[in-house]
């Protein structure tokens, strides 16, 4: 009892050749495209990368802008992650009110969906003018961390809701309170998770650009390598960015400098990404390999 | 039994959370306020939408009158959002459904960490990438055919392909994410009668999973339209162009669009002319707020919860 | 007529060099209910989706000897694995409606094959909406749709349904749903019918449902049914294989095999002294 009409069958056939070969076209075509782009950079811009003058702050030098990117990076995290984890752990472990945790779940979607340079021209209203901190390191900062709250919110809940009820369960029959339980139990599981956020959104921090424009400046002062946070300055992302664009001819630098600045920034931001992917990677294992063993 | 240790660490962290909501609320309200200055200053909503005249500080007339016609650059940023949407959309997918249905574990393993590490890459970056190698390469081409052998590279189809690049990543990651919601055992069902690997992914599974298909999709024109540095590198244009011309030479010239004229502007601007710019700030806002919420429908839909 | 729908000699299957399936010689007879029993992880499961080469979906799963089907062996590399899954078919044990109507489901296995939906016959359009007439569908001579009605008739749940065709299956009863998968299958006209332990997931009354439908559908199909239910295996097979840690241990029919099994094994997990 055959209902196959063999063209039919034969036609199946076909369209699921030409199909499948189709998905492999345009996945072998964008994974040209991305390699391709990430080889390209590197290749122009990674000879800088053994340049000490590159370091330095004088000539084609973006040491100050390296400078700030650490300092903002380090800034912001230290105001972010108290927050964010404080709010994943209400959120997880002590909200009552599915609505209240609705709400705040709406919340972090909606300021998720900000693009990053309305959240800039808000940091410049608030924290520019209105707290009067000027176009400043501190600025930038607070605004990277309005900017990161909801993704770093999304990756301390997921942290923390995988630690297995089970272990909450054995703490609190014992009579540990929550915040006990919390502190000795349940955060110190997280922590693989916890260390794996850090690095991810310090990654985010890195290559973030729009929101500084206007909170930060695009000119890094001579004075950049202070801890003074009143202090304005571009880092690497927005430094490229003037160099490459409107900035361009007016850096006191010559074309080729300008040139070496640019790949070389290119080249260096590509690097930290992939390293700091790296580590989140190795150290997430091993963190968690260490965590097992015990 | 209330514990004041929990007492204490539950009101801390509420404040903590509160945050969240605090800042959204605070974005909104600063920036609308802001905003709707603009129209006590002679601007007008229908104005504001569809005059393409925009000189918010008025520099450009000679008493200093300025004009608030962004619309312009809202077709603009129309016009990049939707053409990047439609070119990546049908990749990010093709290459979704590849990795979850096509490729051998193998092949996965080494794609997904090229895809995370990608939507890593600043947009700076991409944009530096566009205007060293794209913007000469369009020049390259389409410079005879439009007559413009300067400037054809910059333009609305060089942020066209830039866009395409950075959200490509992020319309991927979610279709996967969609795709691998669907149950293996839809997937045995439809093989076990007689479906051959692309009817089964073509009838079964993409219906199955285009609620959050179309999540992925929302949100990649979520990204594109705030997109900024990337974007306004290979813009690169002062003014609206104008349309005494083919409309495909339109594609192929110095263009604006609403991150773009922000990005090159604001610093300059001051006063009424500065609230302008809040203005256009908050239309930005306001459309990814309308995003989150059809996505956010869209998610509830899920065929197999 | 030959007596024997499938001839299994000596099949194995690994999973990366793990062996789940040792050397099975099994024959199974042509429309009567075959039931295969035995502990979880026996491999009766295994053995099953060796008939209509479902291992090819893994890429860790090897499989060697030979499944004999209408001359031929299916277990050969040339065989066309998308016509042999038209010809045997099977329903899984969690009940799996696709996202479309319950029309669109029943109708999905002759779509595939190229089958043209016709054109607006015994479908209208009631307040935008597409409603499909039972009565006109019925009625209809189109081939699609006779099919159709035919296999929701088959499968016992033409009645229930017929008002609804054109919802979405996914609001049906767990049971409806598995007959559903039934009625899908049967659409496609196979000769053989395989099982997983179809009932698993089901309340008594949808069980008890549809193993009456098996026991009417044993006149046109030749049925293998894996089941941990023995006492299914019991009311419905004719023929019971018996499995065990990856081996056949026995094959006779149903009364022998609970009443007087020749190996001790059998008769120990018949009695329930293991499971």
């Amino acid at each position: 009892m055959n209902t196959i009409r063999t063209h039919a069958r034969h036609r199946g056939h076909l369209s699921n050749a030409l199909g499948i070969g189709l998905l492999w076209t345009i996945a072998s075509i964008v994974a040209l495209l991305f390699l391709g782009i990430i080889a390209y950079i590197m290749w122009e811009g990674v000879q800088y990368l053994f340049d000490p003058v590159f370091y330095g702050t004088r000539e084609y030098g973006i040491g100050r802008e390296l400078f700030n990117t650490l300092y903002l990076l380090i800034l912001s995290q230290v105001l972010l992650l108290p927050i964010a984890l404080g709010a994943a752990i209400y959120l997880t472990e002590y909200a009552r009110t599915r609505a209240l945790v609705d709400a705040i779940h709406f919340a972090a979607e909606t300021l998720a969906s900000v693009p990053s340079l309305v959240l800039g021209l808000f940091g410049v209203l608030i924290f520019v003018s209105y707290f009067g901190l000027g176009t400043s390191r501190i600025a930038g900062a607070l605004a990277l961390v309005c900017l990161n709250l909801p993704f770093a919110l999304r990756l301390f809940e997921n942290a923390i809701t995988a630690v297995p009820h089970e272990l909450r369960e054995g703490a609190y029959a014992l009579g540990a309170t929550t915040w006990h339980t919390i502190w000795t139990i349940v955060l110190p599981s997280a922590l693989p998770d916890i260390v794996t956020t850090t690095i991810l959104t310090s990654n985010r921090v890195i290559g973030e650009s729009a929101v500084l424009l206007f909170t930060m400046g695009l000119f890094s002062p001579a004075n950049s390598l202070t801890l003074d946070w009143s202090l304005p300055g571009a880092t690497l992302t927005t430094h490229l960015y003037n160099v490459t664009g409107p900035g361009a001819g007016t850096t006191g630098l010559s074309m080729h400098q300008e040139m070496i600045v640019t790949a070389g920034s290119a080249a260096l931001l590509i690097t930290v990404i992939l390293l700091f992917n790296i580590f989140a990677r190795v150290i997430g294992h091993a963190v968690s390999k260490s965590l097992a063993a015990e | 039994m209330r514990y004041p240790v929990d007492t204490i660490a539950r009101t801390i962290l509420l404040l903590c959370a509160v945050q969240v909501v605090i800042v959204i609320l605070g974005v909104f309200l600063f920036l609308g306020l802001k905003a709707f200055n603009v129209f006590g200053q002679g601007a007008t909503i229908t104005g504001f939408l569809f005059d393409t005249h925009w000189d918010p500080m008025g520099l450009g007339s000679a008493d200093g009158i300025p004009a608030f016609g962004a619309g312009g650059l809202i077709l603009g940023s129309l016009v990049i959002t939707l053409g990047s949407v439609l070119i990546a959309t049908p990749l990010s997918i093709g290459l979704a459904l590849f990795l979850t249905d096509v490729s051998s574990p193998v092949l996965q393993k080494i794609f997904r960490p090229i895809l995370e590490v990608f939507t890593g890459v600043p947009s700076v970056v991409i944009g530096f990438y566009g205007l060293v190698v794209v913007v000469p390469l369009l020049q390259a081409l389409v410079g005879n055919l439009t007559g413009n052998h300067v400037t054809a590279g910059y333009g609305w189809g060089a942020a066209i392909i830039v866009l395409v690049i950075m959200i490509l990543p992020t319309i991927t990651s979610i279709s996967i994410d969609a795709l691998r919601a669907v149950p293996g055992s839809v997937r045995e069902a439809s093989l076990a009668l007689g479906a051959t690997r692309w009817q089964m992914m073509m009838t079964t599974v993409v219906p199955a999973a285009a609620a959050g298909l179309a999540t992925a999709v929302v949100l990649g024109m979520a990204r594109a339209i705030g997109e900024t540095l990337a974007v306004s590198l290979v813009l690169a244009g002062h003014r609206v162009p104008s349309w005494d011309q083919p409309l495909f030479n339109i594609f192929f010239q110095p263009n604006v669009n609403i991150t773009q004229y922000i990005a090159i502007d604001f610093g300059e601007s001051y006063g009424a002319g500065r609230d302008a710019y809040f203005t256009l700030a908050f239309v930005l806002l306001l459309t990814s707020f309308i995003f989150v919420v059809v996505s956010r429908r869209l998610s509830s839909k899920k065929a197999y919860l | 007529m030959d007596t024997t729908a499938l001839q299994a000699q000596n099949v194995r299957v690994t999973y990366d060099g793990h062996e789940a399936l040792k050397g099975v010689t099994l024959d199974i007879p042509r429309n009567q209910i075959t039931a295969l029993i035995g502990a979880s992880g026996s491999g009766k499961s295994t053995f099953l989706r060796t008939l209509n080469r479902m291992h090819d979906v893994t890429p860790s799963a090897a499989m060697s000897g030979s499944i004999t089907f209408n001359g031929h062996n299916i277990l050969d590399k040339d065989t066309d694995v998308i016509e042999l899954r038209t010809k045997i078919g099977m329903v899984f044990q969690h009940p799996v409606p696709f996202p479309k109507s319950t029309f669109d489901n029943v109708a999905y296995g002759l779509r595939i094959q190229g089958e043209r939906a016709p054109r607006s016959r015994g479908v209208v359009k009631l307040l935008g909406k597409r409603m499909i007439d039972w009565k006109k569908l019925e009625a209809s001579t189109d081939r699609m749709e006779s099919t159709v009605v035919q296999s929701l008739k088959d499968a016992a749940l033409w009645d229930e349904v017929k008002e609804r065709l054109h919802l979405s299956a996914l609001r049906l009863s767990g049971g409806q749903k598995q007959r559903l998968c039934i009625a899908r299958m049967i659409a496609v006209r196979p000769d053989v019918l395989l099982l997983d332990e179809p009932c698993s997931a089901l309340d008594p009354i949808s069980t008890r449902k549809i193993e009456d439908l098996l026991m009417k559908l044993k006149e046109k199909y030749t049925i293998v049914i894996v089941t941990h239910n023995m006492q299914q295996a019991k009311r419905i097979a004719d023929y019971t294989g018996f499995f065990h840690m990856g081996e056949l241990v026995e094959f006779d029919a149903t009364k022998k095999i609970f009443e007087e099994a020749e190996k001790q094994l059998t008769r120990n997990y018949v009695k329930g002294y293991f499971g």
